[in-house]
């Protein structure tokens, strides 16, 4: 119902009654008011807020020669280009691996726990016998697992690059895009559920040489 | 049609009641906005802020933890914890002997569930959770010229745009935090601060979207000035312009997506993505970014 409101809220202030220039949050909610609307988004906290998780702190310094560089050779074609905005990794002339880890970590950081869910979104079909009361209840219920799953899933996996490419992009690291395939072997997004820490530490040290390493050569997307 | 309705079901909503503040009992110090029908005289133990925004869109302020606050919170979870440590030891021993008992096949019984520890984690939540300050979009002070005056009695304190958002226990978060660089003031009690005015950037694109992606500043400020208009209703009242300093980055408490006050003059700058305190030390700045 909120939700609801909110959109409602967008709509009236994006009418003729609105003289101003026009912000990205709003640019941003009257998007996503359509899905938003349909899907009535929630929030997976409980409580008052969604404290995202901090990464633990590094460990002792970590020497780069022992992580694998990235494969970042590939010969793009129209496929691949188009998908540089959801497959790409970030890289700065004269930066350090270590300087490169801990502004990775920090924008990581950022991007974790979306608080984008969506739920109540009754999708799967309650046989009719069972329509109100309980049966509403599990179609409701299971409905919004799937929803979420597909629509909310998508959502968060687009939020997190966003969120990324703006912190990156703050830290003036240039956006080089890559094939899907070589693209998965050093980085997760968290549409439906995050990697263990480890493995998500070995992601962002991979992404660390990554960025620290030669100057890519092609596939320069800012 | 539809269009009218849905903005009447909008205003409905934004009916926000507006005798909070005559129902507010003495000493407590909880934010109230204030609107253009509402009577209010200045509480000496209150501090007031008011600006004017050109977007009508919800805005979280935060108030600054005191460092004697930071420790009172500190205690208070510390006692929370104790006290729930202490429950679950009462609670263990209980299921001890349950267990002890129904496991004895001469009293044969269901064996209770085992309690459940408490966990640190449950109890370090940032006190900074506490001190948010939402400005919703109504009641406003002032409406003209397309510009909003939003006016808040607020605790006395340093307070920090935190970003353009809203949040609600249900419906969840939505809008943009300023987690990588924004602006502080102090608010002091009996005092209007006249903070400035702010904005969002003229969007040359849709949306923030990655495949026509553009690294822009979610807000813009311009300090309070003379040419500012002033509301009718503070005439005899202290009004003061907000002295404007950097705030350092912040965490990103709700998963909200991040952006940063735009640079002004004097106040903030960046140099990449390191925030700049221009009043301390004046130095050159960029913005960074692409």
């Amino acid at each position: 119902m909120f939700f609801r409101i909110v959109c409602s809220l967008v709509s009236f202030v994006s009418g003729k009654s609105f003289e101003g220039g026009e912000s990205i949050m709003k640019r941003y909610l009257i998007l996503r008011c359509g899905i938003a609307m349909a899907l009535a988004a929630s929030w997976a906290a409980t409580g008052h807020a969604a404290t995202p998780a901090a990464a633990p702190a590094p460990e002792a310094a970590i020497d780069p020669a022992t992580v694998p560089m990235p494969n970042l050779t590939f010969t793009p074609d129209a496929e691949v280009e188009r998908n540089y905005g959801k497959y790409f990794f970030f890289h700065r002339e004269g930066t350090d691996f270590a300087t490169a880890y801990a502004d990775l970590r920090e924008c990581d950081d950022y991007a974790r726990g979306l608080a984008f869910r969506v739920r109540n979104a009754s999708y799967m079909p309650v046989p009719a016998g069972l329509a109100g009361g309980i049966g509403a209840g599990i179609g409701g219920a299971v409905g919004s697992a799937l929803a979420d799953a597909i629509f909310g899933s998508a959502e968060r996996r687009r939020q997190r690059r966003i969120i990324m490419r703006t912190c990156m992009g703050y830290k003036a690291y240039s956006t080089f895009g890559l094939p899907r395939d070589q693209w998965l072997l050093f980085n997760f997004d968290e549409g439906n559920k995050s990697p263990p820490e480890e493995v998500r530490q070995a992601m962002l040290l991979r992404q660390a040489r990554a960025a620290s390493g030669p100057r890519p050569q092609i596939g320069k997307v800012h | 049609m539809r269009s009218f309705i849905l903005r009447l079901v909008a205003l409905a909503a934004l009916a926000v009641p507006t005798s909070a503040l005559a129902q507010q009992p003495e000493g407590d110090l909880r934010p109230v906005q204030i609107g253009e029908d509402d009577a209010f005289a200045v509480d000496p133990q209150r501090a007031y802020i008011f600006f004017r925004s050109r977007d009508r869109v919800p805005y979280r302020l935060l108030r600054e933890i005191t460092d004697t606050e930071r420790a009172e919170h500190v205690a208070r979870q510390a006692e929370r914890l104790a006290t729930a440590r202490a429950e679950y030891s009462r609670l263990l021993e209980i299921y001890r002997r349950g267990r002890e008992t129904c496991l004895d096949p001469r009293f044969p019984c269901r064996v209770p569930d085992r309690p459940t520890a408490p966990i640190e984690a449950h109890f370090s939540n940032p006190p900074e959770l506490s001190n948010f300050v939402d400005v919703a979009i109504r009641p406003r002070l002032t409406a003209a010229d397309g510009w909003s005056g939003y006016f808040l009695s607020v605790r006395p304190g340093t307070y920090s745009f935190y970003g353009q958002m809203t949040v609600d226990v249900q419906a969840g978060a939505l809008g943009v935090c300023l987690c990588m660089g924004s602006v502080r003031f102090e608010a002091r009690p009996g005092q209007i601060t006249y903070v400035g005015e702010v904005q969002g950037p003229q969007a040359t694109e849709d949306a923030p979207d990655v495949d026509s992606f553009q690294l822009v500043h979610a807000m813009s400020i311009r300090p309070h000035s003379a040419s500012m208009p002033m509301p009718e209703r503070f005439a005899g009242l202290n009004v003061v312009s907000a002295e404007l300093r950097a705030a350092d980055k912040k965490p990103n408490y709700f998963g909200v997506m991040i952006s940063r006050m735009a640079p002004v003059e004097g106040v903030l700058g960046y140099r990449r993505d390191e925030v700049l305190d221009l009043r301390a030390q004046p130095q050159p700045a960029q913005t960074g970014g692409n």
